[in-house]
């Protein structure tokens, strides 16, 4: 199944955008609730505070739940009851005595009526700001004052320094220790923040869900933008074919991230090119090879038919024919060969004693090499290659055949096989004329010829050099050259060594 | 009539050389590209047979050099029969194009009315008089009735009623006639000449002292 890029590219684009989205939206919430609660908080603060400072007014015994201290001898009935409907003193004799006020105790301190009435909170019952209510405790668990005071509000414990705050069901309270540990709750019903809260949070999903819808269209147009140059470099990739090899990615209208991409893809279409058109080149090459000794022997036997002749002359002819046919059969081999090499070589890989196989190659060659009047020397080493026999013996013949063409008259050529570290190297030296530098990197090239007319006269396909790299490449070894000119050639062929043999009892050494 | 074929395969040149000569050509050789553009521009050949592909200079850059001096019908032997090949070869110069491997009569064919083309004659017969020249046939009549003349005899009528009405100088006779490996005297010319007489008349050939011979028409 194909994946689509475009749609994975705007999967992450969409986690990525909703993380960022409900993040802040998280963090927005977060921080509008905080401030509501600290508003609410305030509010609670400032009611405990005003709570507290009228206790401060209280007599400490009031505060603690104690007896009062003895009242003095006093006139009239007993103080009367009071407190706020629900509210029961659990301590009915309690509270100043009217008599207690008396003139001749300084300044007469406030009236218990006149506390408990100022024990409260700014504004007339039932109208304060937010339906604020309260609770203050005795230090001995006994109710002060309750006003508005949910009925199963528990008795709270204040620690004094440190005021508590939490939601009881979905009212906010605050709990503070008052002056002679008392304790004091302020409350107040917290729905309408809640409720405020909770519009508040739908808005920003909302809003949150709008921003994510725009931001993936927005994703999903870019996108398409972004795919649209690789668009035009597919393209142009699938105008290259056989017949028009020579499209190229206008590299100066792409974007600079794509710049590489289409770099790579124009360098491969130019190799592509390239060898397009030596194979082209070689196939021209090859068939001009092939028709001139056609040439040869058709217009040679045209010409003897043409009249009587004599036997000396038919056979001069015939020969004629012969020399044309033996080259094209040597050129046909060759040309076989070389697509074989090109086709990645003998699947043959097999343990082959290279001295030997060379040493086979070099005695064939040898009767060629007195015919020419050239002295043949080699030193061969034990080393062995994976491969094909037949390619590599063919190497060697190849490149002795072409020492023995190119060399001098009564020069040497000098065959050495050795083993360089993980190489088995093969080394063909001629004392011939040598190749000018300029011509190096092309001998090996196919139908390649330093001096045609040189070799045109001695013979040569001009495909030896050629099928010699093919077989040596299939090898995975290097064939290389070195040379200057009224010095002499040297080639190299480096393959790859197999392991050297763990005994010597395989085969004794130096193999001539 | 002569010829320079130009080819480097040494075979193929020596094929092309002695069928020239069977023909009654003087034809001289050469085998690369120098030597060839040396010779087609020191010699007044009747035709060039021109290899491509040529060792030291190719035949197409051969051929452009030779075409800034000299109008010499070239023909061109070449293995590359592809279509912008030859359009590039007859583009820079070449009269005729032949793509091995050839039919040699058809090579000959090709030479000889190129030959006839350079010297403005449109088909293969002349007629001077009563006397009939068949240069396809090469064979001569009078009054219908063949005569018998040796290739070097035929060779110098041809040319001097190739050039009808014009005079051809010894000089010319002598290097249409014999290539560059036969060593013969010059006045051999007037031996010919005064054997032509014999058989076709002594009209046929006019002299004109110092200069040389003409064939009127």
């Amino acid at each position: 199944m194909a994946r689509s890029i475009r749609v994975r590219l705007l999967l992450w684009y969409a986690v990525v955008l909703t993380g960022v989205v409900g993040g802040f939206a998280g963090l927005l919430y977060s921080e509008v609730r905080a401030a509501r609660l600290a508003e609410v908080d305030a509010q609670l603060d400032a009611a405990a505070a005003s709570l507290e400072s009228a206790l401060r007014l209280f007599p400490p015994f009031e505060l603690a739940g104690e007896w009062p201290p003895p009242p003095p001898p006093k006139r009239g009935g007993p103080p009367k009851k009071k407190g706020p409907p629900g509210w029961k003193p659990d301590r009915p004799e309690f509270g100043p005595d009217p008599g207690f006020e008396g003139p001749e105790f300084g300044p007469k301190p406030p009236s218990r009526e006149h506390l408990m009435s100022s024990l409260d909170l700014p504004g007339p019952p039932g109208s304060r700001s937010g339906a604020l209510y309260f609770g203050v405790w005795r230090a001995d668990g006994g109710v002060l004052k309750a006003v508005d005071l949910p009925p199963d509000t528990p008795t709270p414990t204040a620690i004094p320094g440190r005021p508590a705050r939490s939601f009881r069901g979905s009212n906010r309270e605050l709990v503070v220790a008052g002056p002679g540990g008392t304790s004091i709750l302020v409350g107040r019903p917290a729905e309408t923040v809640a409720s405020d809260l909770t519009a508040f949070a739908w808005r920003l999903a909302g809003t949150g869900a709008a921003v994510l819808a725009v931001g993936l269209a927005g994703g999903w147009l870019v996108s398409r933008r972004i795919f649209r140059p690789i668009a035009a470099i597919t393209d142009t990739a699938s105008r290259i074919s056989a017949d028009n090899l020579s499209a190229r990615i206008d590299a100066a209208t792409v974007d600079r991230e794509l710049v590489g991409l289409a770099g790579v893809l124009n360098a491969a279409f130019g190799r592509l090119e390239a060898a397009f058109d030596r194979q082209a080149r070689f196939t021209a090459d090859a068939s001009h090879e092939l028709r001139t000794p056609l040439a040869v022997i058709r217009s040679q036997a045209e010409l003897t038919l043409s009249r009587q002749r004599s036997p000396d002359e038919y056979q001069e002819a015939l020969h004629t024919c012969l020399r044309a046919a033996v080259r094209m059969a040597d050129l046909v081999d060759g040309l076989l060969a070389l697509s074989r090499a090109d086709a990645g070589g003998s699947a043959v890989r097999e343990p082959v004693e290279l001295h030997r196989v060379t040493a086979d190659a070099v005695e064939l060659c040898r009767p060629l090499a007195e015919g020419a009047g050239l002295r043949l020397t080699t030193d061969f080493n034990p080393v062995t290659v994976q491969g094909d026999a037949g390619g590599l013996g063919r190497v060697v013949g190849n490149l002795v055949t072409n020492a023995i063409r190119y060399n001098r008259p009564g020069g040497s050529i000098h065959v050495g096989v050795e083993r360089d570290g993980g190489e088995a190297v093969l080394t063909v030296r001629d004392t011939g004329e040598g190749i000018p530098e300029e011509h190096h990197a092309h001998v090996f090239e196919r139908f390649y010829r330093v001096d045609k007319a040189r070799s045109r006269a001695t013979g040569g396909s001009g495909l030896g050099l050629a099928i010699a790299k093919a077989i040596v490449e299939a090898h995975g070894g290097t064939i290389g050259l070195q040379s200057k000119p009224g010095q002499g050639s040297v080639f190299h062929v480096r393959v790859p060594a197999a392991p050297a043999r763990p005994g010597p009892g395989g085969r004794e050494p130096g193999a001539k | 009539m002569r010829v320079l074929v130009i080819e480097d395969e040494p075979e193929l040149r020596r094929v092309l050389a002695q069928a020239l000569r069977e023909d009654g050509y003087a034809v001289d050789q050469a085998a690369d590209g120098p030597d060839g553009l040396f010779k087609a521009t020191a010699w007044a050949y009747d035709l060039v047979l021109l290899d491509l592909m040529l060792p030291g200079l190719d035949g197409l850059e051969l051929l452009q050099r030779l075409r800034r001096e000299k109008h010499t019908p070239v023909l061109v032997l070449t293995a590359r029969d592809a279509v912008p090949d030859r359009i590039r070869g007859l583009d820079v110069g070449a009269d005729d194009y032949v793509v091995k491997p050839f039919n040699l009569a058809e090579v000959l064919a090709r030479v000889r009315a190129l030959i006839r083309r350079a010297a403005g004659r449109g088909d293969s017969t002349i007629v001077v008089g009563d006397v009939e020249i068949d240069t396809a046939r090469r064979a001569v009549a009078r009054a219908g009735e063949p005569v018998g003349l040796t290739a070097r005899e035929y060779a110098i009528l041809e040319l001097l009623a190739l050039r009808l009405g014009k005079v051809v100088t010894k000089t010319e006779i002598y290097d249409h006639i014999f290539d560059e490996t036969d060593d013969t005297l010059s006045n051999l010319i007037e031996v010919h000449v005064s054997n032509i007489r014999k058989k076709l008349g002594r009209d046929l050939i006019e002299t004109r002292r110092g200069m040389g011979y003409v064939v009127h028409g």
